[in-house]
């Protein structure tokens, strides 16, 4: 029955089949026609009434139109405001430029010239200023014209006697300048240097043997030694018992250091401290 | 200080009237020039020199569907859409951007006999236009690879007719066969095989300068002359074939809660002047569905199906095409699948034996002369009607001579073509739900 109601050859085409269970038979022969992606397009309003759908019915020739997207861009999006005023900088521009038919590049050079001109002559004038006032503050944290005055004494030398220590006052603090004995100098000059705590030979603190130039101040705590007086015959202090010798130098007692050597300068008979 | 505020004589009332007293300005009339020439390259040239701002060019070829053939179906549709791409002397960057700089419109239409060109600008502007105008409607080159690319907008395109349109589509395939049948969107088995040399084969065959139209509104013939008679344009004298009417029925049933059903005959062709405008008439005194909503109207057509299908939601139209040598009438209805047989068969009842009074007949005349005349306060719409009748006709006629023409015919002449329509032969193209629509056999 089913030989004669189908041509054989057609057959397969005349019913569908899907195998449940492959069974290795030749399976219904696909008509080459591929399931293609679906378009999505915006839906159509659904139309209900009698009015909306006689609204999308055409009544004679159609045509089509399509504008020119050959860059996909329909249209430009121009805002036109016009409570937005267009703010006018000409007061601002060259005269050489403001004329938008005129080629700027004319004009280039002498613009050019004038701004390199008048760029540099502003920056050498800012520098100038700014150099002033900046060594008008710098200045503003040196030392007054008063505390300059003080920050050197002179002593003459021939006012103090061979084997005197006498005190003066530079800088707010007290000095002491020794007229050494030949005793004296030949006695701190033979000193042992490495037996000393702090290791000062003598001629590193003199600039001329006889003349001891020492600030008196007790390297301890700061009390002023006393002249001539402890084990080494040069300064005493007797705050803590600190020992100096007859070139400043710290022998015994608590002081860490010599008595600081405030620099000096020998002018003939003359001392000039500072 | 507030009284003297008050005081100032900006904050009393107004005893003078300004601007309020002043006489409306008489408006003067545009001057309307309508001048129609022929090139010695062959080309028709219309021009509508009205003081219009914005100037319509349009340059138009009689090449469409119709022209196409079996294996060439879409040509039509993929030219439209190759507007605006690549030309031999511009890119598409180019023709987009500068349309875009000049705030103009370049657009591409097609029917089925013919393809227009149009761009939109203002007066200024029309020089830079003019020749990207002239780029994409005569240097077309197609590139491939700008082919290709086109190809996702055709399938969205073809994804997004509506059924309406679609059932129009099918009717015409159904009454032509070939020529005026072929569908203005390409079918989809044809999507990607037309190539650089189909459409250029196209373009040399069809784009010349005897089958060419340049029409403007809004420039002065001088201007537009100089345009045209330096356009490329080949100068053979090809005509297509002649229309031929078959009959016949399409059906394409898809999911969808409505039928779309259209059904014909043979109408007539605009190389038949008065029976083409008789059937115009035709249509409207058998309508095209109320024009206000929720309204219904008292044409015959409309009354018929109305009382088919009670309360149920449906739309009606009489509908009338005209091409150069051909044209269709009859109608299309939309309803929901369960009635749209019965209202099938009474509205086919109704168009095989069409009655209409003489009230009708003078209702529809001035329902047509009164489209006539609203297209003309359409700038567009007067621009593509003018361009209609420069390509297929030769000549322009101002609207008050279409007018004159419509009250030519009389009503005997509509009672004739209506009475021709019961002897022909009827076409049929339904699309949606089709559960109850008849086949055409069923429908005599
Ligand atoms: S301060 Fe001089 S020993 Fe302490």
């Amino acid at each position: 029955m089913n030989v004669i109601a189908r041509t054989s050859n057609l057959s397969p085409y005349l019913k569908a089949t899907s195998a449940a269970i492959p069974n290795g038979l030749r399976p219904v022969a696909g008509s080459g026609k591929v399931q293609k992606s679906k378009v999505v397009v915006k839906s159509d309003v659904e139309r209900l009434t009698s009015y909306s759908l006689s609204q999308a019915l055409p009544t004679g020739q159609l045509r089509a139109r399509s504008g020119i997207t050959g860059i996909g861009a329909m249209q430009q999006i121009r805002l036109g405001h016009t409570d937005i005023r267009v703010p006018d900088f000409s007061a601002y521009r060259r005269k050489d430029v403001q004329d938008p038919t005129t080629k700027s590049r004319e004009s280039a050079e002498s613009r050019l010239t004038f701004s390199y001109l008048f760029t540099g002559a502003a920056a050498i004038a800012g520098a100038y200023s700014a150099k002033t006032v900046v060594t008008q503050f710098v200045t503003s944290m040196a030392a007054s014209a008063d505390v300059l005055a003080l920050a050197k004494v002179e002593i003459k030398l021939d006012d103090i006697p061979e084997g005197k220590s006498m005190v003066f006052k530079w800088r707010g603090k007290p000095l002491f300048i020794r007229h050494r004995k030949a005793d004296e100098i030949a006695r701190e000059q033979s000193v042992a240097v490495e037996t000393l705590r702090h290791q000062q030979h003598d001629n590193d603190r003199v600039k001329r043997p006889e003349w001891l130039v020492v600030i008196g101040i007790c390297t301890h705590l700061g009390c002023v030694p006393i002249a001539n007086a402890g084990e080494f015959g040069g300064y005493y202090c007797p705050c803590h018992g600190s020992h100096y010798d007859a070139s400043g130098r710290i022998r015994k007692g608590p002081a860490p250091l010599n008595l600081e050597v405030p620099p000096h300068e020998f002018v003939e008979n003359m001392v000039v401290v500072g | 200080m507030a009284c003297s505020a008050v005081r100032a004589p900006l904050l009393r009332n107004t005893t003078v009237r300004h601007y309020a007293a002043a006489a409306a300005a008489t408006q003067s009339a545009p001057a309307q020039n309508l001048d129609i020439q022929v090139l010695s390259n062959k080309i028709t040239v219309a021009t509508l020199d009205n003081d219009s701002p914005v100037t319509q060019v349009s340059v138009t070829f009689k090449a469409g569907p119709r022209n196409e053939t079996y294996e060439t179906q879409g040509t039509s549709h993929v030219l439209r859409l190759a507007a605006g791409l690549t030309t031999n002397r511009s890119s598409a960057f180019g023709i987009t951007r500068n349309i875009q700089q000049i705030g103009g419109n370049l657009t591409a239409t097609t029917d089925r006999e013919s393809i227009a060109y149009t761009l939109q600008c203002t007066r200024d502007k029309l020089d830079v236009g003019l020749k990207f105008l002239e780029d994409v409607a005569t240097r077309q080159v197609f590139k491939p690879w700008e082919l290709n690319d086109q190809i996702p907008r055709l399938r969205y395109e073809l994804s997004s007719i509506p059924e309406t349109t679609r059932v129009l589509e099918l009717l015409h395939k159904a009454a032509y066969r070939k020529g005026l049948g072929y569908s203005l969107y390409s079918p989809k088995q044809r999507i990607g095989k037309i190539g650089t040399e189909n459409l250029q084969h196209f373009v040399n065959t069809w784009f010349t300068g005897p089958r060419c139209a340049v029409v403007a509104t809004g420039v002065s013939q001088e201007q537009l002359n100089k345009f045209a008679s330096q356009l490329q344009v080949g100068s053979s004298e090809s005509s297509g074939e002649p229309a031929r009417y078959f009959g016949g029925e399409l059906r394409k049933e898809r999911s969808s809660s409505l039928a779309t059903v259209a059904v014909a005959v043979e109408g007539a062709g605009l190389n038949k002047e008065k029976e083409a405008i008789a059937f115009a008439i035709l249509q409207r005194a058998a309508g095209t569905g109320p024009h206000v909503k929720w309204g219904s109207t008292s044409a015959p057509l409309y009354r018929t199906v109305a009382t088919a299908a009670g309360k149920d939601p449906f739309a009606v139209s009489a509908l009338n095409a005209s091409y150069s040598d051909s044209g269709i009438f009859g109608f299309i209805l939309t309803a929901p699948g369960n009635i749209a047989g019965t209202l099938t068969t009474a509205a086919s009842k109704w168009l095989l034996k069409p009655s209409v009074t003489d009230a009708d007949i003078s209702r529809g005349k001035a329902e047509l002369k009164a489209a006539v005349l609203y297209a003309t306060d359409n700038s567009i719409a007067r621009h593509e009607s003018l361009a209609q009748q420069a390509l297929f006709k030769g000549t322009v006629a101002s609207p008050s001579a279409i007018i004159a023409e419509i009250e030519k015919v009389s009503a005997a002449d509509v009672k004739n073509v209506a009475a021709k329509i019961g002897k022909g032969k009827l076409s049929m193209a339904g699309i949606g739900d089709l559960d109850t629509v008849p086949y055409v056999e069923e429908l005599k």
